[in-house]
């Protein structure tokens, strides 16, 4: 029996030799098998039906050199074969920003002065959010592959389309800034760094929704339909094409204007908005009553309703390993 | 956990649902609410074993019997439905190879994120990755992407990653088939160093020879019920046990001759003890007759009587026939028996099974042939593999005196 042949003390195993780690001979088999045994290694993991939420949050933390391998694939193999690559990554919010300028200054006549900042604003954080959610919800559906053969957490897959997102996020903004630069026109530089809380509530939002519905769609595969269709609907429940006091007004007047900040995209909206476009208000043209594109509020009231939507996103995400956690157990099989 | 072990399994159970029509579609799951319609299935039923570290444990068992599911629960792939797994250290599978690879990319990338989905982190894999490459026999073909890999060298690759990576933990399901006969050796001459090196092994395979070479004890599963565990050799034994329970079965409901006219057909094949009875069992070395009982429908004078015996992989060990035996039998119409008597049948320990046919003298048609008609098990005394069981007698001759030193 192998094992009788070796005996491996504590103490040696504590104190792995790197000398002996970098040769591989039979006759250095002993040595180098207890070199190899770093004692981060002899953790002892356990496989039950049940997983703790402590569990599972540690074995995400360990796996962030994997996600950052799958995103770095999905970047990579995105655009893989096509001439323009990263540029179409570029092109998609251009043409919708273009569109909706067309339609809303061009046709529609709206006011709203730098219409076009105003919007990539909003599209930004709205694709960021859109892209990561759909594309996370077919994750393991379309990686059933890994699923059935690999062992690992398999929350990493969805959490690794919001990263993979981030990245076009940040060549987005890129654009945005050079955008910015060139019209020469200045964002509100005492409110920028409301963007930090917002960007987290938002990673933090999008990946409890990627974890839930990620594990919900390989139950039901109608929920990444569904998604599509709910998205549509979403997109125009936020201030991105429309100013923010048109949809808030008609619905303060029924007292429900509380409502359109309950979403949690659209704080993230208007801190974007507030921070990047920066026009609070103007005059239209030819009348004398002011409108107002975003919300009044300080700096304290925008880091309010952001630290409000962190704290919920917290929540929900902890709610959605959790259920996760709880259905994850029958994938393989689901698959 | 006991800390000389390196896996405990302690009352694992798993159950499957098995739908008849599974619903996929909100549609179908709120039609069939109520209804759902699957039947539950145990894959597997109360397991509890422990592996030492530094030991190679192999589980054996017929196709369905919950082997993988077994080690797909040790790998975390499945959660069990209830009981647990305990498991120290590093772990890597072999189950899948290449499953997690991802074509478009070069076999570089995919090595790194092949060996990050097994949890190595990035600076061990820098460290060995030359290895790695060279294992694999990829050194032209790294930075081409996998896509254009041929099926060989895509297993080479993943099976390269899983084992350089110096798992304190190996699971090995039936992988040492892939690749060419050179490749499958080295693999084994790896899978050998890591065993000197206390790696633990979880292995699996098809061939009772290779677990009893590889391993050092067994666990035996029928059914998804543990039924043995121990020795190798013992539970390979009780796994041939198990076989032959259940060829007898098969061979009783597998012949369908009606519906056929034959001039002749082949009835029964037996074997018997030189005492004359029936047995299922015999030990290497001793004399055995089979006998090929036929029935005929009129007088044939061209019948040439054919038995063959073939071991549990297939391969014909033993055939006979009349004609090469210059027996020339006139056949009357009704029944009869033909008795081939082997003196000695060396055959080592293991599983095999009798054909036996009826071929028309001088063309190559069968009257009739009955496959695997009997299923007997050789009870070998040594340790020996391979297909002859022999009596071996070994000494020591010291060359001292012809060598210089």
């Amino acid at each position: 029996m192998p094992a009788t042949d070796m005996t491996i003390t504590d103490q040696e195993r504590e104190h792995p030799t790197q000398q002996a780690a970098s040769e591989v001979t039979a006759d250095t088999a002993v040595d180098t098998a207890i070199a190899y045994r770093s004692p981060t290694s002899q953790q002892v993991k356990h496989v039950s039906a049940r997983i703790s939420l402590r569990a599972k949050l540690l074995e995400i933390w360990h796996s962030r050199e994997l996600m950052s391998f799958l995103v770095r694939t999905e970047v990579k193999v995105k655009y893989k074969n096509s001439i323009l690559g990263f540029l179409w990554s570029m092109l998609n919010p251009a043409m919708t920003i273009a569109v909706y300028f067309i339609v809303f200054k061009i046709i529609v006549r709206s006011t709203v002065p730098r219409f076009v900042i105003y919007l990539f604003a909003g599209v930004l954080v709205w694709n960021l959010f859109s892209s990561a959610v759909t594309s996370a919800t077919s994750s393991l559906v379309s990686n059933s592959g890994l699923v059935k053969k690999v062992s690992f957490p398999r929350e990493v897959l969805p959490i690794s389309e919001v990263g993979t997102a981030c990245v076009f996020f940040s060549f987005q903004a890129i654009v945005l800034a050079i955008v910015l630069a060139a019209f020469g026109y200045a964002p509100a530089w005492n409110y920028m760094w409301l963007l930090i809380p917002a960007f987290l509530a938002l990673i933090v939002f999008t990946a409890a929704l990627a974890v839930l519905l990620s594990s919900i769609n390989v139950y039901l595969r109608d929920t990444h339909h569904l998604l599509e269709i709910v998205l549509i609907a979403w997109f125009w429940g936020v201030p991105i094409v429309y100013p923010y006091s048109s949809a808030m007004g008609a619905l303060s007047r029924h007292g429900l204007g509380f409502l359109y900040l309950m979403d949690p995209v659209a704080p993230v909206v208007v801190t974007f908005q507030r921070a990047i476009y920066a026009i609070v208000s103007y005059i239209p043209p030819g009348s004398t009553t002011r409108v107002f594109t975003l919300p009044t509020g300080g700096q304290m009231w925008f880091l309010k309703l952001d630290l409000g939507v962190l704290a919920g996103s917290i929540a929900l995400f902890l709610i959605s390993l959790i259920i996760f956690g709880r259905i994850e157990g029958n994938f393989a099989e689901e698959l | 956990m006991d800390k000389n072990n390196s896996i405990e399994v302690h009352d694992l159970s798993k159950r499957f649902k098995l739908y008849h029509e599974k619903a996929t579609s909100l549609k179908e799951k709120v039609v069939n609410f109520r209804r759902s319609v699957f039947e539950e299935f145990w894959a597997l039923k109360d397991i509890d074993f422990y592996v030492e570290q530094g030991e190679t444990v192999g589980i054996v068992g017929r196709n369905g019997s919950g082997k993988s599911t077994l080690l797909k629960c040790v790998a975390g792939i499945l959660r069990p439905t209830s009981g647990e797994v305990l498991l120290r250290g590093q772990i890597s599978s072999l189950l899948e190879l290449g499953a997690g690879f991802q074509p478009e990319l070069s076999g570089r990338d995919n090595v790194y994120l092949n060996a990050s989905l097994l949890g190595i982190p990035v600076k061990e894999v820098t460290k060995r990755f030359d290895e790695i490459v060279a294992f694999a026999e990829l050194e032209h073909f790294i930075d081409n992407q996998v896509k254009f890999y041929s099926s060989g060298m895509y297993v080479r690759l993943g099976f390269a990653v899983a084992i350089n990576v110096q798992p304190d933990i190996l699971i090995v399901d039936e992988v040492l088939a892939v690749g060419d006969e050179t490749f499958q050796a080295k693999c084994l001459d790896k899978i050998r160093e890591m065993q000197r090196n206390g790696t633990t092994i979880l292995f699996v395979s098809h061939s009772p020879d290779l677990t009893k070479k590889v391993c050092s004890r067994a666990v035996v599963l029928q059914e998804g019920n543990m039924v043995f565990i121990g020795e190798a050799k013992d539970a390979i034994d009780s796994y041939h046990d198990i076989i032959i329970e259940q060829k007898l079965l098969d061979a009783e409901s597998s012949r369908n001759t009606s519906g056929e006219d034959k001039m002749i057909t082949i009835e029964s094949v037996s074997l018997k003890s030189p005492t004359g009875q029936t047995v299922d069992r015999i030990d290497s070395g001793s004399s055995a007759e089979i006998a090929v009982q036929y029935g005929a429908g009129s007088g044939l004078d061209d019948c040439v009587f054919i038995v063959e015996i073939q071991n549990d992989s297939g391969t014909i060990v033993f055939s006979s026939n009349t004609d090469s035996l210059e027996y020339y039998p006139t056949i009357k119409q009704g029944t009869g028996v033909i008795n081939f008597t082997i003196d000695t049948l060396p055959l080592a320990g293991g599983v095999y099974m009798a054909n036996a046919a009826i071929r028309k003298r001088g063309t190559s048609n069968d009257y009739d042939r009955f496959d695997r008609a009997c299923t007997f098990k050789i009870i070998a005394p040594g340790n020996n593999l391979g297909i002859v069981e022999t009596p071996v007698h070994v000494k020591l001759e010291s060359l001292n005196n012809t060598v210089s030193i």
